[in-house]
């Protein structure tokens, strides 16, 4: 099948284009580095299909970064399986000046090129005039389209010009790919350059110098001072709103679990599989859909922050900030990934050309609080911080989850600054960014990255909760021989003068500590007692080895367990938890050293996994393991021996 | 009876599917899964 590969700078809309042509929802956002990686998806018009295939933008076909020897492995290689039968170079029409390099390396080594003019609309706000007659005299072999991939014109003529071109290769005009040491391409780059200015005199007019209102509002957004605060002040409004917004819908679907739990009890017979429904299964999914409103308000509000530009001014913001700590602007953008997932901040760290660069921050990123550790956060809040407003418009609540996501920065900030103290390395750290406009927010971009997340997070990780939900409700229900009868004849023969209610707790709380998991929870607590965890909380922390949001589903299960007729929510269960000495198990104490617990451990499977593979090695990940997990251990004692 | 074997069936699905998943997560026999961000979902 016919190969056709877009090729690009970063942030000039392939992504866009490709998801335009191909209606797959590919990630696509308003700063440049999206796309770290291949994707390919099958067009077809008229029976005739094409493979198309998107690479990570690249201003320049001599590769800095992991990202962009992709591009080159591809196009350096005519035996290569993606080696395209056509480009497809698209153009921010905005800025074609630095556009123009890659396009004229692409179209030297003679494939068929195809040159797309996107952004037209931006161009003309700008007053700019493209002459693309100019532009089609300077690539003779060239075909050029224009297109707007925001509201998709010019798309129909693209799609058909891509599947029904019949151009073939040319010979190349200059044999670029033997210019392979870096002195001979900065020569060659510079003669492009002076190339391109002739070829951009001809094809870009101005009609009159207006200072655009992008750098108007970035007088005040990128500010030394007032850059930072507002940045801080919009921050602190999205966790404040997680907060007050989210606890509504999150009321109900608590309250709807619990009230299906009791009708199952009620309506189904009794018996192993009844039980294991009401008080495994039920309370597991509840603990994965309260969390739902939370996080689409949080990925709605950070969505519509990346639609219109701002991210890429946090970024160079930022860059200031980072540097004393051994890392640059670059590792900005993974950080901003890993406050949703580690996983796409990682793999987002192959843009960074420096190697201490990049392994600091893969090292590092787990650090910043991603979406997983907003159930643990907001359940052990709701616990133990009261509902107050502070300096009469603040939510106590929403302020300690805005601490500890900067707990998290600062974390990463500190460990990254010990690794520039250990690593050696004589790299020079170059930091560009490209400054997008600021756009309207294409609100069907952000409701779609919400659904997807709320989807992924609803359907993979539930699938985890819920298997790990039915193996507790197992070690739960079941022990050794008939330790659990002989439990309850115990408690039922010393507490004769107890109501039936009263002594219904107690056999419970019996059961469950002479299940299997009460045996394993007891094995663990010695290692755990020093941080203010009972054996139940231990039990949480291990199952959360995995994934972290299991913590949640954990103790819902493990409070549901032989308690039938108990509905009371989550949070009313953790409160009333007593200690034999009738104080209680999650106090400010407990619950704030299991929340820096959190902060820090590593508790994620699928992260080790990743950083595995992107260092191609098992030293970093078991180090991070290892340096993570003595954070969190110290970090919670110190806490609870001080608050205690 | 019956009820007892159909717990037990979901019981070791569970083990099954957790064991599964710890394997192919660092195999590399597949992409590791991400929990929330949909990577493997647009990867084609």
């Amino acid at each position: 099948m016919k190969k056709v590969v877009l090729f690009g700078n970063p942030n000039t809309g392939k992504s866009s284009i490709f998801n335009r042509l191909t209606g797959l929802q590919q990630k696509v956002g308003n700063f440049p580095g999206v796309t770290i990686d291949k994707l390919s998806s099958v067009i077809t018009e008229n029976r005739k299909s094409v493979e198309l295939i998107d690479l990570p933008g690249t201003y320049s076909i001599y590769p800095r970064s992991k990202d962009e020897e992709i591009v080159y492995n591809i196009i350096s290689n005519s035996s290569h399986k993606d080696y395209p039968s056509l480009a497809v170079v698209v153009l921010d029409a905005t800025n074609l000046e630095r556009n123009l390099l890659l396009c004229t390396q692409v179209y030297d080594l003679g494939i068929p090129t195809v040159f797309v003019l996107n952004m037209t609309d931006i161009a003309s706000r700008k007053k700019l005039i493209i002459n693309t007659d100019a532009l089609q005299e300077a690539f003779p072999e060239a075909e050029i389209v224009r297109c707007n991939a925001r509201i998709g014109t010019g798309i129909p003529e693209l799609k058909h010009l891509i599947i029904h071109s019949s151009k073939r290769r040319s010979e190349s005009v200059t044999n670029l790919i033997a210019i392979d040491d870096t002195v001979a391409q900065a020569i060659d780059t510079e003669n492009r350059f002076k190339r391109i200015k002739n070829i951009c005199s001809a094809v870009v007019s101005k009609q009159e110098d207006v200072a655009s209102k992008s750098r108007k509002i970035d007088r005040w957004l990128t500010h030394p001072f007032f850059g930072y605060l507002i940045f801080f002040l919009l921050l602190l409004i999205i966790f404040q709103t997680v907060f007050t917004l989210a606890s509504y819908p999150m009321d109900w679907i608590d309250v709807g679990f619990s009230s299906l739990s009791k009708w199952v009890n009620a309506s189904m017979s009794p018996g192993l599989l009844t039980e294991l429904i009401a008080d495994g299964l039920i309370p597991g999914i509840g603990g994965v859909l309260i969390f739902i409103p939370q996080i689409a308000l949080l990925f709605f509000m950070l969505g519509v922050l990346e639609e219109t530009g701002y991210m890429a001014r946090v970024v160079f913001i930022m860059d200031k900030l980072v540097r004393p700590f051994g890392l640059n602007g670059k590792s900005v953008v993974p950080f901003i990934s890993s406050a949703a997932c580690a996983i796409p901040g990682i793999m987002a760290a192959r843009t960074i050309t420096s190697w201490k660069e990049r392994i600091t921050t893969i090292m590092v990123s787990p650090l910043i609080s991603c979406s997983a550790r907003i159930p643990v956060y907001t359940l052990l809040i709701s616990v133990v911080i009261p509902d107050k407003t502070v300096g009469g418009i603040f939510n106590l609540q929403g302020l300690v989850l805005f601490g500890l996501y900067f707990l998290g920065v600062f974390a990463a900030l500190l460990v990254a600054w010990v690794m520039k103290k250990i690593l050696k390395s004589k790299e020079l750290s170059i930091f560009l960014l490209e400054m997008p406009d600021y756009k309207s927010p294409r609100w069907a971009n952000v409701g779609i990255e919400v659904f997807k997340k709320v989807r992924v997070f609803v359907f993979d990780a539930g699938k985890i909760i819920v298997a790990i939900s039915i193996l507790l409700w197992a070690l739960a229900t079941f022990g050794p021989g008939n330790s659990l009868e002989t439990a309850e004849q115990r408690v039922l023969k010393a507490n004769k003068t107890l109501t039936s209610k009263e002594k219904e707790e107690l056999v419970a709380s019996a059961k469950l500590e002479a299940s299997y998991m009460g045996y394993l929870g007891k094995a663990i607590e010695p290692v755990i007692k020093p941080l203010g965890y009972d054996w139940k909380m231990g039990i949480s922390l291990l199952t959360s080895f995995a994934a972290r949001e299991v913590f949640v589903g954990s103790l819902s299960t493990i409070y549901s367990v032989h308690q039938e007729d108990d509905q009371r929510l989550l949070v009313d269960k953790m409160k009333e938890q007593t200690t034999a000495d009738g104080k209680p198990v999650f106090n400010l104490a407990s619950g704030l050293s299991l929340l820096v617990f959190y902060a820090f451990a590593m508790q994620c499977m699928a992260t080790l996994a990743i950083v595995k593979r992107e260092t191609k090695s098992w030293k970093w990940p078991l180090i991070q393991l290892g340096y993570m997990g003595a954070m969190a251990y110290i970090g919670a004692l110190i806490t609870y021996q001080i608050l205690n | 009876m019956v009820q007892n074997i159909v717990v037990g069936l979901i019981i070791g699905g569970a083990a099954f599917y957790l064991g599964r998943r710890f394997y192919l997560s660092f195999s590399h026999k597949k992409q590791p899964g991400c929990e929330k961000c949909a990577m493997n979902a647009e990867k084609k």
